[in-house]
C-alpha cells in the first residue's frame, strides 16, 4: 500500500537525480504519455512499452507518465473513439488500412478499433506540446531538484539504497 | 575454432534464446489452455476441464490431453470427453490473429460419462424438450375408454336380468299366496272341527240342537263347496307356476338383447391406441432430439450473424478489402471413440468439418460425420450452415440392428403390453430452416412380441387370453414420427399401421370377451332361475299334500255327519219320547 503511494514520488525523484539529459526525461515523459493514452491491449501499445525500455529514455519518467495518463486516458474515451471513428472512415485512407491490416501482425495492432485510432491521433496531437514542456521544465527544476534530494532526508528515505549507487555508477 | 568464434557472446544468446522459446512455449500452453476452457464454457454453458496442453511452435502443433466438457443439461455426465486431440495450426495464420486448425485428430472420444462433481455453472436452466403431440388428448381418450369397457365389467348385471328379476317376484310372491291359502284352510278346518263337535253334542240331545241340525246340511254343503273351491285353486297353482315359467322363458330373449346392449362398446379408434402404447414410449427420445437440437443451436448460434462485435472498449472497423474469417476455423478433424447406444457400446469414427467461431464467414457449412465401426450400422450426419444468408440444419441418423431391451407400453395400472427384447432400424431425418422445423424419425420393428399386462384397474375384465390370441399376429411394428412447427414449437404426428392392426385386434378380443361373459351370465341366470323354479315347484307339491290331505279328511268327516244326518233326517214325536230319561213323565 505504501509502496504504491510512495512509486509515483519515487519515480518522479529518481528521474530527477538520475543525470539524465533533459532531453531524455521530455522524450520518457512523451512517450509514456502515448503508452498511457492507448488502450493496452494491442500491439502498438505493447511496442511502445518495449521501446520506453528499449531506447534511450528515461523510463522512470516514462512509467509515472504512462500512470498519469492512463487516467487521463480513461476519461477521454468517448471522445478518443468518436476522433478514431472518423479518422478510420476517411475514405481514401482505407486501402492503406487495409493493406496495413492485410500485414501479417496487422490485426494485432488493434488501429482498426476506434478508441486505439482516436487516442493514437490524440497522443500524436499532444506529442510536441508534452515534450516541449517537459523539456523546459526539466532543463529548469534538475540541478536545483538535485542538489536539494541530496540533502533532504525525506529524499534519501524515498530513494533508499539506490542513490549512492546510482551515483557511483554514474561517477 | 576458439578464434573464430566468440563463444562467451553466443553461448549466453544461445541459451537465452532456448529458454525464451521454452517459456514462452509454456506461457502458449497455458494461454490455450485458458482459452479453451474459457472459450468452451462459454461456447456450451457448463464446465470444461482440461488436463494439460502442449504447444509445438516449430512444427505448429497443439496437443490437448483428457479434456472433459460437462453436459449443461446433466451436471453428473460429460457431454463429452476424450483422451488425446493434436491439432495442427497454420502457423501464418496467427499473424492475421485467427488460429486455423488444418488438420486434426481426436482418439478417445466418448459421450455421457459419469463425473464426480457438478459441472453446471448455472443452475436453473430447464431446456426439457417438450414434445406438443397432435391428438395430444388422444392416450387420455382411450384411457376414458378402456375405464368404461373395465365398468362395464365390473358391474354385475346378474340381478338386472328380465328373468332373475320375475323369478324373484314369484318367490316374493308364493309365501304370501302360501300363507293365505293356508290360513283359509286352516280356517275351513276350524269350522269343520267345531261342527263336528257340535253335532256329537247334538246328538246328545237333539232337542237343544234342533236349530243347527236343521242348518247342518246347508253348512256342510257350504264347506264342501268351499272346499272345493280352496282344492281347484291348490290344484291349478302348478299351472300358475308354469305360465310364470313361460314368462320367464320369454324374458330370457329380453335378456339376451339387454347384454348385447349393455355390453355394447364402440370400437376403438386405432390413433387413440396408438397414442396410448406409444406415446410416452417416445416422449422421451424425441423430446430428448428435440432439446439437443435445439442446444446444438444455441450453441452454434440460430441466427447467420456475425460474431465481430465490440469485444472492448470502441468498435472494430471492418474495412473493405480486407478478407474476413473466423478467429477459429477448424478445416478437418478425425474423431476416434466410443459412444453408448441402446445400452450397447459402439466404437465410433468419424470427421468434423468446416467448424468455426463464425459460420457466417465460412463458405463451406460445418459437417460432422460420424459412424459406427464393426459390425454394427449406425450413421449419424449433421450439416449446420450458417452461411450469409442461410440458416438451415440437417441431421440424419440411420442405425439398422438396434437391440432393444424388454420394455412396457402402456399404463401400469390399467393396461400394458410387455415388450420382449427384440431388434429395430431406427432412421431419422430432421431440418430446421430458419426455426421451421420439417422431418420424421422411422422406427421398425421385427419379431415384435407383445404380452398383455392387466392392472388393477382392469382386473374384472375377462379379456387376457382373447386379447392375446388376437395380438398374436401382430408381429412387426412401424412407427412414423413426423415433425411439423417451430423449432422451439415443434409438433409431432405419429403415423402407424400398427394401431389399425391393434385397434381390430382389441375389437375381435372385446367381442369375444363378451360373448363369453354374456354366456356365463345368461347359463348362470338359466341355472339359477331353474333352481329356484323347481324349489318352488317341489314346495307346491308338498303343499298341496300337506294342506289338502288333511283337509280332505276333515270333509269326508263331515260327509259322514251329513250322511248320517240323512238316515236319522225324520225326527219322531215316539222317537224323541224314546230318547227321554227312564221314568221321565213324557217317556
Amino acid at each position: 500500500m505504501l509502496s504504491t503511494v510512495v512509486a509515483p514520488l519515487r519515480y518522479a525523484l529518481t528521474a530527477l537525480v538520475s543525470g539524465d539529459s533533459p532531453r531524455q526525461l521530455a522524450a520518457g515523459m512523451t512517450l509514456g504519455m502515448i503508452v498511457g493514452f492507448m488502450p493496452k491491449g494491442n500491439l502498438i501499445a505493447i511496442s511502445l512499452f518495449v521501446a520506453i525500455f528499449a531506447l534511450r529514455v528515461n523510463s522512470s519518467v516514462a512509467i509515472l507518465s504512462a500512470t498519469i495518463f492512463s487516467a487521463i486516458g480513461a476519461s477521454c474515451d468517448s471522445f478518443a473513439h468518436k476522433l478514431g471513428a472518423n479518422v478510420l472512415a476517411i475514405q481514401s485512407f482505407e486501402p492503406c488500412y487495409a493493406s496495413i491490416y492485410n500485414l501479417p501482425l496487422g490485426p494485432w495492432l488493434g488501429f482498426n478499433n476506434t478508441v486505439v485510432m482516436g487516442s493514437l491521433c490524440i497522443a500524436a496531437y499532444l506529442i510536441y506540446p508534452v515534450y516541449w514542456i517537459s523539456h523546459t521544465s526539466c532543463a529548469r527544476l534538475q540541478p536545483h531538484a538535485s542538489a536539494q534530494a541530496s540533502r533532504s532526508k525525506f529524499a534519501s528515505w524515498l530513494l533508499g539504497a539506490e542513490t549512492p549507487a546510482q551515483e557511483g555508477a554514474d561517477a | 575454432m576458439n578464434r573464430w568464434i566468440r563463444w562467451e557472446y553466443l553461448v549466453p544468446r544461445l541459451l537465452g534464446a532456448i529458454v525464451a522459446v521454452l517459456v514462452v512455449q509454456y506461457l502458449m500452453g497455458a494461454a490455450i489452455r485458458h482459452v479453451v476452457v474459457s472459450g468452451g464454457e462459454g461456447f456450451v454453458g457448463a464446465k470444461v476441464e482440461l488436463a494439460h496442453t502442449r504447444v509445438g511452435l516449430l512444427g505448429g502443433t497443439i496437443e490437448l490431453h483428457d479434456l472433459r466438457v460437462a453436459n449443461p443439461r446433466a451436471p453428473l455426465q460429460n457431454l463429452l470427453q476424450f483422451d488425446y486431440a493434436s491439432l495442427d495450426i497454420e502457423t501464418h495464420s496467427l499473424l492475421h490473429k485467427r488460429a486455423v486448425v488444418r488438420s486434426g485428430r481426436i482418439s478417445g472420444l466418448r459421450f455421457g460419462s459419469a463425473r464426480e462433481t457438478s459441472g453446471a455453472l448455472t443452475t436453473g436452466e430447464g431446456t426439457a424438450g417438450a414434445v406438443a403431440w397432435l391428438g395430444a388428448k388422444s392416450a387420455d381418450q382411450a384411457e376414458i375408454w378402456l375405464a368404461q369397457l373395465s365398468n362395464r365389467f365390473e358391474n354385475d348385471v346378474f340381478a338386472e336380468l328380465e328373468s332373475v328379476r320375475l323369478t324373484e317376484a314369484l318367490l316374493t310372491r308364493w309365501p304370501q299366496q302360501q300363507k293365505s291359502l293356508e290360513t283359509r284352510v286352516q280356517q275351513l278346518k276350524q269350522r269343520g272341527a267345531a261342527i263336528q263337535s257340535t253335532y256329537v253334542e247334538a246328538q246328545a240331545n237333539p232337542l237343544r240342537h234342533f236349530t243347527f241340525l236343521r242348518k247342518l246340511p246347508k253348512e256342510i254343503v257350504a264347506i264342501q263347496k268351499e272346499f272345493a273351491s280352496l282344492v281347484s285353486e291348490i290344484e291349478k297353482l302348478p299351472e300358475l307356476v308354469d305360465a310364470d315359467r313361460r314368462a320367464i322363458i320369454a324374458a330370457r330373449k329380453h335378456d339376451e338383447q339387454f347384454l348385447r346392449d349393455y355390453f355394447h362398446v364402440d370400437d376403438i379408434d386405432s390413433g387413440l391406441l396408438v397414442a396410448y402404447f406409444l406415446q410416452d414410449q417416445l416422449n422421451g427420445p424425441v423430446g430428448e432430439l428435440i432439446a439437443w437440437t435445439r442446444w446444438a443451436r444455441d450453441v452454434c448460434g440460430s441466427e447467420p450473424e456475425l460474431r465481430h462485435a465490440n469485444r472492448g472498449i470502441g468498435q472494430d472497423v471492418l474495412f473493405d478489402g480486407v478478407e474476413q474469417s473466423p478467429d477459429l476455423l477448424i478445416r478437418s478433424l478425425e474423431v476416434r471413440g466410443a459412444a453408448q447406444f441402446a445400452d450397447r457400446p459402439l466404437a465410433l469414427c468419424g470427421t468434423l468439418r468446416n467448424l468455426s467461431s463464425d459460420p457466417a464467414l465460412q463458405n463451406q457449412p460445418t459437417k460432422i460425420y460420424l459412424m459406427a465401426t464393426g459390425d454394427a450400422d449406425w450413421r449419424f450426419e449433421a450439416t449446420i450452415d450458417r452461411r450469409s444468408g442461410w440458416n438451415r440444419d440437417k441431421l440424419v441418423f440411420d442405425a439398422a440392428k438396434v437391440p432393444l431391451a424388454a420394455s412396457a407400453w402402456g399404463r401400469p395400472d390399467q393396461l400394458r403390453f410387455e415388450v420382449a427384447p427384440g431388434n429395430a432400424s431406427i432412421r431419422a431425418l430432421l431440418r430446421v430452416d430458419d426455426k421451421r422445423l420439417v422431418g420424421n424419425i422411422q422406427f421398425a420393428q421385427k419379431s415384435l412380441r407383445l404380452t398383455p399386462q392387466f392392472g388393477a384397474a382392469m382386473q374384472s375384465v375377462p379379456l387376457g387370453p382373447t386379447l392375446k390370441e388376437s395380438i398374436a399376429d401382430i408381429d412387426s411394428l412401424h412407427v412414423r414420427v413426423a415433425f411439423t412447427g417451430t423449432i422451439d414449437k415443434p409438433q409431432c404426428e405419429l403415423k402407424t399401421g400398427f394401431g389399425e392392426r391393434l385397434a381390430d385386434a382389441f375389437s375381435q378380443a372385446v367381442r369375444q370377451a363378451v360373448e363369453h361373459h354374456s354366456a356365463a351370465i345368461l347359463a348362470r341366470a338359466r341355472q339359477h332361475v331353474d333352481q329356484r323354479l323347481a324349489s318352488l315347484e317341489r314346495q307346491i307339491a308338498q303343499q298341496e299334500v300337506e294342506l289338502v290331505d288333511p283337509l280332505r279328511a276333515s270333509v269326508d268327516a263331515l260327509e259322514k255327519i251329513v250322511s248320517d244326518h240323512k238316515a236319522s233326517a225324520e225326527l219322531s214325536v215316539e222317537r224323541v219320547g224314546r230318547q227321554l230319561p227312564e221314568g221321565s213323565l213324557f217317556r
